[in-house]
């Protein structure tokens, strides 16, 4: 029986896992009469004894394997611990209930840090000193990037460009930016959430690549979510070439923002930051099918052209109308930024304490007190800006602006943090 | 070729190397228990991964993600296959989604493969093989992730096809097929390859 090529292409694969004799004759026949097929298997053998060679002795010191079950270890803790141990569910709960109020606690106050968290390129550093390449990086601290950086957090990579400033907040799986830029790329396999932070919106994604600075998000890969600091969907969904502008920071009263503009550039690399045309922006209006949702949608909209009183009145409309709570809350956050638009700094800060009076159970009313505290301070009135921070921190010992609030109460103290 | 990793998928034995009672611990998130397998099991993880992926700086997080997954997914472990084999066909998952990842660096870092050959060998000779593997995963970059596992399991870890199709949870016929298109591509891309030539010439000594 004469073997074909092909038939000892197969033979040749499978001779790593043993073939019988007769097949081992034909393929020996075949390989003495074709000088291709002999100088495949030659190669194939070759590969595979290289291959072979380098991972025959282990590749990974006995000390790397041991970090990486550690890790592992204490990753899984952090990850599903509920899952893990639901049999003794029953009885471990009022225990559990103490251990993470106590740990809460603890990370607030000391931070918390990961050792798969870490700097894998360029030059880190906190304020107190540098952070060495694979060095674990501390939580809740300020991180200044002094060239192109790379961290390793969670199931990210973030790519810091040269000066950016970011919180790595372990806890809750969420960076901070604090200034510049930073591209992340988010990997998809933990199906954990990721979430980037700035000062005017945050970014959630299960798995992708994106930009961010403070003034907007490009996404190169997948799809992002962008929501504002009142937790409110701005953009449902942002997919690859597309990008998230938000032209006027809410601080900077002295000219008039453009608050919230979404576009769909034309190629990722050159983003526009200019006001998107209307029939762009139309592709982003949010979903909901609630009509004040969509009403507080459309005053949002206006707002961020600048038409402060087309904001108001579609405003007074909706307020006409019964407003869930939610709703309201969002109706009271849009007006108290209308004030701010209009550069009424004290009329935006008296209805920013409002709301967190009144919804301080609600991002919302969380987002308020921070931004009334802000506000103060940016106007230099000291002292109700402390107020108001100290009022921020006992109210939302897990907020989001946690460390920027303890960052600026120190700043205003003139205390190292 | 290589030495096999894993034991055969078709025997029924859940508990090859590690106490039932253990195993059952595992199930219910026992953290020494879990250590006690895990570390056992390393070594042969590692040694897969780094055959799949080759010789590269990220294995480390390959089996840092691997070891979690594992953990993650004790408590629906049944038993039916041995847990070296179940942590393989995670370690298999694990390496894919990280091959298909496109951000990935597909480099393979020099500095950090070991000598290839035996210690006799002269640098040159190190030096040279060393080279080698790199082009050679470096073709293996090139191939579909799933093509390129299939093929690097039975060619070169030397896997039956059957255990193969179980590992990677495709069926014998596809994964025939797998291997078969990555040698196709494996072999013509290296055929081109200048550092890889002397593989082909056509010198029959020292060959088959």
């Amino acid at each position: 029986m004469q073997l074909g090529c092909t038939r000892a292409g197969v033979l040749l694969e499978r001779q790593g896992s043993g073939l019988s004799e007769a097949e081992q004759i034909l393929l020996e026949d075949h390989l003495a009469g074709c000088d291709r097929c002999f100088a495949d298997a030659k190669a194939l053998r070759a590969m595979g004894e290289l291959s072979s060679s380098f991972a025959g002795e282990h590749f990974l010191v006995e000390q790397q394997r041991e970090r990486a079950l550690v890790r592992a270890l204490d990753l899984s803790k952090r990850r599903a611990p509920s899952e893990r141990r639901r049999p003794r569910l029953v009885f471990a709960l009022p225990l559990a209930a103490a251990g993470l109020a106590l740990s809460s606690g603890l990370l607030i106050w000391s931070g918390t840090s990961r050792e798969g968290d870490r700097v894998l390129s360029g030059f880190v550093s906190t304020v107190e000193r540098p952070i060495a390449l694979g060095e674990t990086i501390p939580s809740n601290t300020v991180l200044t990037a002094g060239n192109d950086a790379t961290l390793a957090v969670a199931h990210a990579r973030a790519h810091l460009a040269a000066g950016a400033e970011v919180v790595w907040r372990a806890d809750v799986e969420t960076l901070i930016l604090q200034s510049r830029a930073i591209d992340v790329s988010v990997d998809p396999q933990p199906h954990r959430r990721f979430r980037v932070i700035t000062d005017h919106f945050s970014v959630e994604v299960m798995g992708t690549r994106f930009h961010v600075d403070a003034l907007g998000v490009r996404v190169s890969e997948g799809v992002v979510q962008i929501r504002g600091t009142d937790g409110a969907i701005l953009v449902e969904h942002l997919g690859p070439g597309q990008s998230y502008t938000v032209p006027a920071p809410v601080e900077a009263p002295a000219k008039p923002p453009e608050l919230s503009t979404v576009e769909a550039s034309p190629a990722p690399e050159a983003p526009s930051r200019n006001v998107a045309p209307a029939n762009h922006r139309a592709r982003f209006e949010p979903r909901s099918s609630a009509p004040a949702s969509a009403e507080l949608a459309k005053a949002r909209r206006a707002l961020s052209e600048g038409d402060i009183s087309g904001a108001r009145s579609v405003l007074a409309d909706v307020r006409a109308r019964r407003l869930v709570r939610r709703d309201q809350a969002e109706a009271d956050t849009l007006e108290a930024e209308c004030a701010l638009v209009a550069r009424d700094s004290e009329g935006a800060v008296s209805r920013y304490l409002e709301i967190a009076r009144a919804y301080g159970d609600l991002p919302a009313g969380e987002n308020a007190l921070f931004a009334a505290a802000r506000i103060e301070a940016d106007a230099g009135h000291k002292d109700k800006a402390v107020e108001h921070l100290d009022a921020y921190l006992a109210a939302h010992p897990h907020g989001r602006f946690h460390e920027e609030a303890i960052a600026r109460l120190s700043a205003l103290s003139g205390d190292p943090k | 070729m290589g030495a096999h990793l894993l034991e055969p998928l078709g025997s029924r034995r859940p508990y090859a190397s590690h106490a039932p009672a253990t195993i059952d611990a595992c199930r219910h998130g026992d953290r020494r228990a879990l250590e006690s397998v895990l570390r056992a099991e390393a070594a042969a993880l590692e040694k897969l991964i780094a055959r799949l992926v080759g010789p590269r700086a990220d294995v480390e997080d390959m089996l840092q993600a691997t070891m979690l997954e594992a953990i993650g997914a004790f408590p629906r472990y049944r038993g039916e296959a041995s847990v070296r084999t179940w942590l393989a066909r995670i370690a298999v998952h694990v390496v894919h989604a990280h091959l298909r990842r496109p951000e990935q660096s597909r480099r393979v870092s020099l500095e950090l493969v070991r000598e290839p050959v035996d210690r006799a060998s002269r640098p040159d000779d190190i030096a040279h093989a060393r080279n080698q593997l790199n082009r050679v995963y470096h073709h293996l970059d090139q191939i579909s992730a799933k093509n390129r596992i299939a093929f690097v399991l039975h060619v070169f870890v030397g896997h039956p096809i059957d255990e193969v199709a179980a590992l990677v949870g495709a069926t014998r016929v596809a994964t025939k097929s797998r291997v078969f298109l990555a040698r196709r591509a494996l072999l013509s891309s290296a055929r081109k390859d200048p550092v890889l030539a002397g593989w082909f010439e056509s010198g029959r000594n020292g060959g088959d």
